[in-house]
């Protein structure tokens, strides 16, 4: 979430143009079945603020609903030259470094119930945890390195995996999104976020997710692309 | 402030040194066994400039002063960047105060005395720029000039950026040791976005040193980030194969990278490296030689002495591919049985020893395989040595570049990788602390479509 789509929402990359077409310029390009927001006042956890480095109060801002793009996330700056608000996203490392905009993001929950999802798949890679992600703006492009991941073999968790690297473009993979889960969790804490030499904790969360199809890399036989 | 005595460059030593020997002195009055300290001053500023507009430009001035005092094995620490006497003297009470809740720890303590530096050998390591915001301003706009207009497919810009910045650092301690030296810090870089058929991409070209008069010229720098920029464009998906890999210099820097993970000490007295144990073995291909040479004259990693004040000497790291130093600080060293490298703080100038020609000697010897341009993510586990990462770059048949790829991955394990080395390149990179040409790869499993 937090790579594929968070930072491609931030006011300042879509100010400047830098980011690539993600979907959403027109209706209808984005599942119908995706809900994103940001939401820096949830109570508790890592990314929340009462106002953010700015001082603007954090707020709950919807970026896609059902499909549509609704907004963006913003620092002052940036949302004063793109004639907007700031949605409460101006964040810094400390005193010593300018704020810019930084995501708490989510997607909302769906119908489908996760063992539904799973069961669903006949040849896949069930990714249960992440570790470190990067995701070049302009191009879109992604990676994950997973720390938690099973093979998926006729709708069952099998083997476990090790280490696997799994690389994609947001645009494509927002729209290989077939099923969305019932399960939406939050972060268990630990997210840092890396932007512009500047680190600050985030918050980030998702339901168990269908994408039909996101290149696996690593050096065991059959790794090549998941179904 | 210093007692109304601004911080320059030109006062820094004297002054840095006069709070240091201070602290060192009442850590001494209240008790403490051993203590040392180090004081820092930087200054410089930075300007950006986007589509041809200045975007920011940042003033930066900083003072520091960290403070360890020992009670027998006992450690505490504490930092200020008020550098008043009052402010000074309850840091080092402070410090004095957390040791007593310090665990008991042999290992703690300063370096052994006789491995402290005896002299401070002069590195050529700062040399002033005298350049105002203005004149940045116009290097930064020309250098992003260089690559706006160097092709009409680039069509955006995350802006070109000069800095410059100089500092001194003072380090003290209670064996009597007290040195320090001033560095200097200077870059241009610059970064634009080309499109091409609704796909953009985007990459950077930068240059780092120690002093301005060895700065390419910007527009260079700017034709450069075009280009790179502009070679991006159209890239496509790769079928899955094992295929040589050429790491250009710029990259193939990462990847020596790892290897100083895995042999700095907290790593192998955590056994959390791939290579524990690995000492007088081999671990590279037997073409493979590697140096440190911490007294390179305006090199971006040289020291005279290491975060400790141990006296840091060019030593053999790799020989013929039997890994033949680890990097120590005291406090590992003495986990593991052994004596300080002079690595408190990390290597000093890693020079990896070429064995082949130009990167086109390179592609040549290739013949066939991937040229990696860019690596993305994190997927390098330190412990089994598994590399698994995002990459992207250019396919090459008959030592030719063909075309773009991206959107694969690249995967192997460090020490099939390091033994699989076919030729290091004569291309050295010099912008960073590790100095190595191009590196050709016997095979890698590349994923993709």
């Amino acid at each position: 979430m937090h790579e594929a789509i968070g930072h491609g929402l931030e006011g300042d990359f879509n100010r400047k143009g830098t980011r690539s077409a993600l979907p959403g310029a027109s209706a209808n390009e984005w599942p119908p079945n995706c809900t994103v927001v940001d939401d820096g006042t949830l109570v508790g956890r890592r990314g929340s603020l009462n106002v953010d480095d700015e001082g603007t109060p954090t707020r709950n801002t919807v970026l896609i609903e059902n499909g549509v793009l609704r907004g963006y996330i913003q620092d002052r700056m940036n949302a004063r030259l793109m004639g907007v608000e700031s949605t409460g996203n101006g964040r810094r490392q400390s005193f010593a470094h300018l704020p810019i905009a930084r995501a708490n993001t989510y997607m909302l929950a769906g119908p489908h119930h996760p063992d539904e999802i799973i069961a669903s798949v006949k040849k896949g890679i069930y990714a249960r945890n992440f570790g470190g992600g990067q995701v070049d703006i302009t191009s879109g492009k992604f990676v994950f390195s997973t720390t938690e991941a099973y093979r998926i073999e006729n709708g069952k968790l099998t083997a476990p995996i090790k280490d696997a690297t799994l690389v994609g473009d947001g645009p494509t993979v927002l729209n290989r999104v077939s099923m969305v889960g019932n399960d939406l969790a939050l972060d268990t804490g630990i997210g840092v976020c890396g932007k512009e030499g500047q680190s600050v904790p985030v918050g980030v969360g998702q339901p168990t997710l269908r994408i039909d199809g996101l290149t696996v890399g690593g050096t065991a036989d059959g790794s090549g692309g998941a179904e | 402030m210093s007692g109304g005595n601004a911080l320059s460059l030109q006062n820094g030593q004297s002054i840095l040194s006069e709070k240091v020997s201070d602290v060192l002195r009442l850590a001494k009055e209240l008790g403490a066994s051993q203590a040392e300290a180090t004081a820092s001053f930087g200054s410089g500023f930075s300007v950006n400039v986007r589509m041809r507009e200045v975007e920011t430009l940042r003033h930066q001035r900083d003072q520091g002063l960290g403070i360890t005092v020992w009670l027998g094995n006992r450690k505490g620490s504490a930092s200020t960047s008020d550098l008043r006497i009052d402010a000074i003297h309850e840091s080092v009470r402070k410090a004095c105060a957390l040791a007593r809740y310090g665990a008991e720890d042999p290992a703690s303590g300063l370096a052994d005395a006789e491995r402290l530096a005896t002299t401070v050998p002069a590195l050529d390591l700062h040399h002033r720029w005298d350049i105002d915001p203005a004149a940045a301003i116009e290097l930064a706009m020309a250098c992003e000039a260089g690559a706006l207009d160097f092709d009409p497919r680039i069509s955006n810009s995350e802006g070109a950026s000069v800095s410059t910045s100089e500092g001194l650092r003072v380090y003290g301690n209670s064996h009597g040791f007290l040195g320090g030296y001033p560095e200097s810090d200077h870059s241009i870089s610059c970064s634009v976005v080309a499109a091409e058929n609704g796909a953009m991409e985007t990459d950077y070209e930068y240059a780092v040193v120690r002093d301005a008069a060895d700065l390419p010229l910007p527009e260079a720098i700017g034709r450069e980030a075009g280009r790179r920029t502009v070679a991006r464009l159209g890239g496509i998906k790769l079928t899955t194969r094992v295929a040589p890999v050429l790491f250009p210099a710029r990259v193939a820097r990462g990847l020596i990278g790892h290897l100083l993970g895995a042999i700095s000490g907290g790593a192998l007295y955590r056994k959390s490296s791939y290579l524990v144990g690995a000492l007088d073995t081999p671990v590279f291909a037997s073409r493979v030689t590697i140096d440190e040479q911490p007294h390179l004259a305006k090199a971006l990693a040289s020291a005279p002495f290491d975060d400790e004040g141990v006296a840091t000497s060019e030593r053999r790291l790799v020989d013929a591919g039997v890994l033949r130093g680890y990097l120590l600080g005291s406090y590992y060293a003495r986990k593991l049985g052994m004596t300080s490298t002079g690595n408190a703080g990390g290597a000093h100038n890693v020079v990896v020893h070429s064995t082949a020609g130009t990167f086109e000697d390179l592609l040549r010897t290739m013949d066939r395989g991937l040229v990696i341009t860019d690596l993305m993510g994190s997927g390098v586990n330190p412990v089994t040595g598994d590399y698994s990462r995002g990459a992207s770059g250019f396919w090459v048949e008959n030592g030719q570049v063909q075309y773009p790829v991206t959107e694969i991955t690249v995967a192997g394990n460090l020490k099939d990788m390091y033994r699989g080395i076919v030729g290091i390149g004569s291309d050295v990179d010099r912008r960073g602390g590790v100095l190595t040409g191009s590196i050709l790869l016997e095979q890698m499993t590349i994923s993709g479509s």
